[in-house]
């Protein structure tokens, strides 16, 4: 959501010919490399907005459209709520459509007879471009695999083996994954992401966490990823974001159901306030530099689709085959 | 963008100004043809269908729309004091643009002007978007196995799926293929169709278009927006400012094939996003935001909300619109 607005900003640096004021490390320390975070988990309630928002001030505005200038990314950055909220909205949403609801809100082909998420999503989101983009998600319990554009993730977990794949316009990163189990109830959303989980690029240089267990969730990377996919919220460097729920609300998401408060976990400005409830997200961050400040909403309808939009202006549709 | 926002006028050279502005209305007499062409004998909305197609072959590249499709509909869904304010707006980001690339000029920072770009960007970014994916009259699957087509005459062996009241379709509710066609097609899909009564399109389409908080209306158009450019006088200022941030920003500037087509409304032919598309004398056509499609519902109730509101000295006829998702 913030993302939606370094357009402008990419444009005036562009033309200036200078970088942005920017905290990011030297060059040096920009390895290329990819280093997601939780496949999609990690964007589940609030740890999706225990974002670098909150410490970020000016200069972090500057380093987060400085990371984008040097690519064409930046075309990518309105998704980058909408994205995870359907990897891992659409995983909770046909739940949250179904769970608790009659027959006659929740029958025929508005449920399909699924009690989760599991199964083929048409996409189509905003594109800065004008003309929307359409893709493709599958999503699973041990699986998820998401095409939007010239953006491309994979998750796989086979046993013991996880295998993460991102890829994005024509470059493909293998992320080194681990984790370890534990249990976390999303209700509708059929993936399994409880636990903790480490992040790494081949070669073990940089290094991404996230712990989802109760009673909050934490996550963050230990430096600047120079590779980091555009679509997701990009951390800050060294910290590491809490997401702690702080009601209990009824919800088709198990375990995220409720108001979530984010923040830096370090008493940075901003803070971002997350909601799930019924079939229902929200998001709100205040207080974080300015342009950064907004709204996320995502709404599921039955099972089979779902709809979000940004006060950016950014939107997304998703629509079960 | 509040209507308050200032036009910044000093910047535009006064020659470009008067050719734009000629230009500007050579477009108008040009979309005005349109507009009368496209009258005439016209099939009613309720006989539009989508002409599906299941076994086209997969295609890596969906065959996205040339980046800044729908444009004239965008500018046809702004009044002349919303043209006004994007000109504004747009003047004000390319000045900006301009002094930081003068390196004798000291760089003030002037983050109104982003801001404001931002704020426009936000507000019109849904228009934007509905225009564009309607203007194609075509939709395919990101695999390109599924194509749907706006026909009036569906092929023989094609599936099709009429649009009109939500029972009209003739599909059942589990039938999965059309729900998906629907969904790719959802800018006319989704859309509802009314006619006003006798000359009292425009009233209903100012009503429609009134903003509103948490509005679901993306798009609002009159059978004389559908076609064509409609010229105003705040076209040409509006031509020129993004003609000016077409020039000045980077090659890949977001929006950048966006400011060249708006820019081109002053100097081209009159572009005709929808060739495709007639509806009857009076009709309007309101296409929900992409972001409300699950809650379509909510959307039909806020056109009905602004209908009965509307004063307009005679029934408005529903002609199409769709209830569920």
């Amino acid at each position: 959501m913030p993302r939606a607005l370094l357009p402008f900003r990419y444009a005036v640096a562009r033309v200036e010919g200078r970088s942005l004021p920017t905290t990011t490390p030297p060059s040096s320390a920009r390895r290329p490399r990819a280093c997601p975070r939780v496949p999609r988990g990690r964007f589940q309630g609030a740890s999706t907005t225990a974002e670098p928002w909150s410490a970020l001030g000016r200069g972090a505005i500057a380093r987060l459209a400085r990371v984008v200038l040097s690519t064409k990314r930046i075309m990518r950055l309105p998704l980058s709520l909408l994205l995870p909220l359907v990897v891992l909205g659409a995983a909770s949403l046909g739940a949250a459509a179904c769970a608790g609801k009659t027959d006659a809100t929740c029958s025929g082909a508005s449920c399909n007879g699924s009690s989760d998420l599991t199964g083929t999503w048409d996409l189509v989101a905003t594109s800065p471009s004008g003309a929307p983009e359409t893709g493709t998600m599958i999503l699973a319990k041990d699986s998820l695999s998401l095409d939007l554009g010239t953006t491309q993730l994979t998750y796989t977990a086979t046993g013991s083996s996880l295998s993460v794949t991102w890829s994005h316009d024509g470059t493909t990163s293998s992320i080194a994954t681990q984790r370890t189990p534990a249990a976390l109830d999303l209700g509708i959303v059929p993936l399994d992401v409880g636990g903790t989980w480490a992040f790494s690029s081949p070669s073990r240089a940089d290094a991404c966490q996230a712990d989802l267990t109760q009673p909050s969730w934490t996550g963050g990377c230990d430096v600047y990823v120079a590779g980091w996919p555009s679509a997701l919220p990009e951390p800050v460097p060294g910290v590491h974001y809490v997401a702690t729920r702080t009601q209990t609300l009824d919800s088709a998401f198990g375990d995220l159901g409720g108001v979530w408060t984010a923040s830096d976990g370090r008493g940075g400005p901003g803070s971002c306030v997350v909601t799930f409830q019924g079939s229902d997200f929200s998001a709100a961050c205040n207080g974080a530099a300015g342009s950064l400040n907004g709204t996320v909403q995502l709404t599921f309808a039955g099972t089979t689709s779902a709809s979000g939009t940004t006060s950016h202006g950014f939107e997304l549709s998703a629509h079960r085959q | 963008m509040g209507s308050s926002s200032p036009r910044t006028a000093s910047s535009r050279p006064r020659a470009a100004i008067a050719a734009a502005a000629g230009t500007a209305i050579a477009v108008a007499l040009a979309g005005a043809g349109a507009i009368g062409s496209a009258r005439g004998p016209q099939a009613p909305p309720a006989a539009w269908m989508l002409e599906v197609h299941t076994d086209s072959p997969a295609r890596a590249d969906p065959g996205r729309a040339p980046r800044g499709t729908g444009v004239s509909l965008a500018l046809n869904a702004m009044t002349d004091d919303q043209r006004a304010d994007a000109a504004g707006v747009l003047a004000r980001l390319a000045d900006r643009l301009e002094r930081e690339r003068n390196p004798l000029v000291e760089d003030l920072d002037d983050d109104d002007a982003r801001a404001d770009a931002e704020g426009l960007l936000g507000e019109r970014l849904p228009m934007l978007t509905a225009a564009a994916a309607l203007a194609p009259g075509r939709w395919t699957s990101q695999d390109g196995r599924i194509v749907v087509r706006a026909t009036t005459e569906c092929a023989e062996h094609a599936r099709c799926i009429p649009l009109g009241p939500p029972r009209a379709s003739g599909a059942s509710p589990d039938d999965r293929v059309a729900a998906r066609a629907r969904f790719l097609a959802w800018p006319l899909a989704y859309a509802v169709v009314l006619r006003a009564p006798p000359g009292r399109a425009p009233d209903l389409v100012a009503a429609l278009r009134a903003p509103g908080p948490g509005s679901r209306i993306a798009l609002v158009l009159g059978d004389a927006d559908l076609h064509g450019l409609r010229f105003s006088k705040a076209l040409p200022a509006l031509a020129e400012s993004a003609a000016r941030l077409d020039r000045l920003g980077p090659p890949d500037m977001p929006m950048k094939q966006l400011f060249a087509r708006v820019s081109g409304a002053g100097s081209d032919a009159a572009p005709d996003d929808l060739r495709w598309l007639a509806l009857p004398a009076d009709a309007v056509l309101v296409v929900p935001r992409l972001g409300a499609l699950a809650t379509i519902a909510a959307f039909v109730a806020e056109v009905r909300g602004r209908v009965a509101t509307a004063a307009l000295r005679g029934p408005v006829e529903w002609l199409a619109w769709r209830d569920s998702p």
